[in-house]
């Protein structure tokens, strides 16, 4: 969890990068193939996210949210995230789009209601939310530096100098140790390791979280129990 | 560490760009009159009445929503078979607090008659 504290720190840290971008240019960069595939990523997953604010037809807009979810689980096997990108794939993009159309024909929305039921408030509300996901995106990544930092400074055995200087203390081997390590970061081994010992208790929250929204499915969904007519013929076994 | 993605990539752009071909070639190659009788829903059979866009029965979404739980349950369970040996008897413990409190949802679905189709 992020508090709201690390949110002014952020700002700062936003501005300070933006800075630091337009001092050094694009010229710096060390441009690799995982880049490329990156950024092309990251570029099909903003456009299809794009699109499916911008598209008419709600039915256009699951099926570029699909797109995005694809391109979101290609990012996440980039950084070494295995497990997360599979379940993304299988979860996501599959049966919580399923549940998506399923509503989107539930609801049965036609292009005139739509466009009546805009109202002003919620592009405020948007706006709001979209600056708050910004800020949110920014203290996590500076967070996760910060990590970055701590975890290679426990691998070296000289940690105080290294944690001040990693790049240049790093020795070749511990390099390639480091990066066997991130290679093997979000394997399946590893995700189970860390859920069920580190975080055995949002784990089992986990559950009651499923219960809450079966018990909430059935409830606000169920069906009215209509009473027979007493001339009806009641040819089912369970009906009750 | 990401090339062991390739082949993936491969099947993907193999199956994006066959569908994106087939469609391109079919546009390309075929020849298209349209008459009424044509681009009318069925060419031949009912005459069709009504909206497309109709209503769904709420049916399918309980089917749909109680689907992804369940489906989700199964996730949390695959990490924990892989590590089925190392996590030892507290891994076991600790999976069957977690599928008895979905099997409390389970019956809770069952009694209310919601998996029923009528």
């Amino acid at each position: 969890m992020i508090s709201l504290e690390s949110y002014i720190p952020a700002l700062a840290f936003l501005a300070e990068a933006a800075a630091d971008a337009v001092k050094t240019g694009a010229s710096e960069m060390n441009f690799g193939a995982g880049d490329f595939f990156f950024y092309l990523f990251a570029v099909i997953a903003v456009f299809s996210a794009f699109m499916v604010v911008t598209a008419e037809s709600p039915i256009s807009s699951a099926l570029f949210l699909v797109v995005t979810f694809f391109a979101m689980a290609a990012i996440y096997a980039l950084l070494s995230a295995h497990f997360l990108a599979v379940i993304q794939v299988l979860v996501y993009a599959g049966a919580i789009m399923v549940l998506f159309l399923f509503v989107i024909m539930l609801l049965d929305l036609r292009k005139e209601e739509l466009i009546e039921k805009r109202h002003w408030l919620l592009g405020a509300v948007g706006f709001v939310v979209g600056i708050a996901l910004v800020v949110l995106m920014v203290a996590s990544f500076r967070l996760s530096q910060n990590v970055e930092v701590a975890v290679k400074s426990g691998t070296d055995q000289e940690a105080p100098d290294a944690a001040k200087f990693p790049a240049i203390q790093e020795s070749a081997d511990q390099i390639d140790g480091s990066r066997i390590e991130a290679a093997r970061f979000g394997t399946t081994r590893r995700v189970s390791k860390h859920l069920f010992r580190e975080y055995l208790f949002p784990f089992e929250v986990a559950s009651l979280l499923l219960l809450v929204g079966i018990i909430g499915v059935v409830v606000i969904s169920r069906r009215r129990r209509r009473r027979r007519p007493p001339g009806e013929v009641i040819d089912e076994e369970g009906a009750s | 560490m990401t090339g062991q993605y390739i082949p993936i990539l491969c099947a993907a752009v193999v199956s994006v760009g066959l569908a994106a071909g087939m469609l391109l070639l079919s546009r390309i190659l075929g020849p298209r009159n349209l008459t009424k009788r044509k681009t009318s829903t069925y060419e031949c059979g009912v005459e069709p009445t009504g909206s497309t866009r109709e209503r769904f029965p709420i049916k399918f979404y309980i089917i749909a929503m109680l689907f992804i739980l369940f489906d989700i349950e199964i996730i949390f369970m695959i990490p924990w078979a892989i590590e089925f040996r190392q996590l030892g008897f507290l891994g076991f413990i600790e999976m069957a607090v977690f599928i008895g409190v979905l099997v409390v949802g389970l019956v809770y679905v069952w009694k209310k008659g919601a998996l029923e189709w009528d």
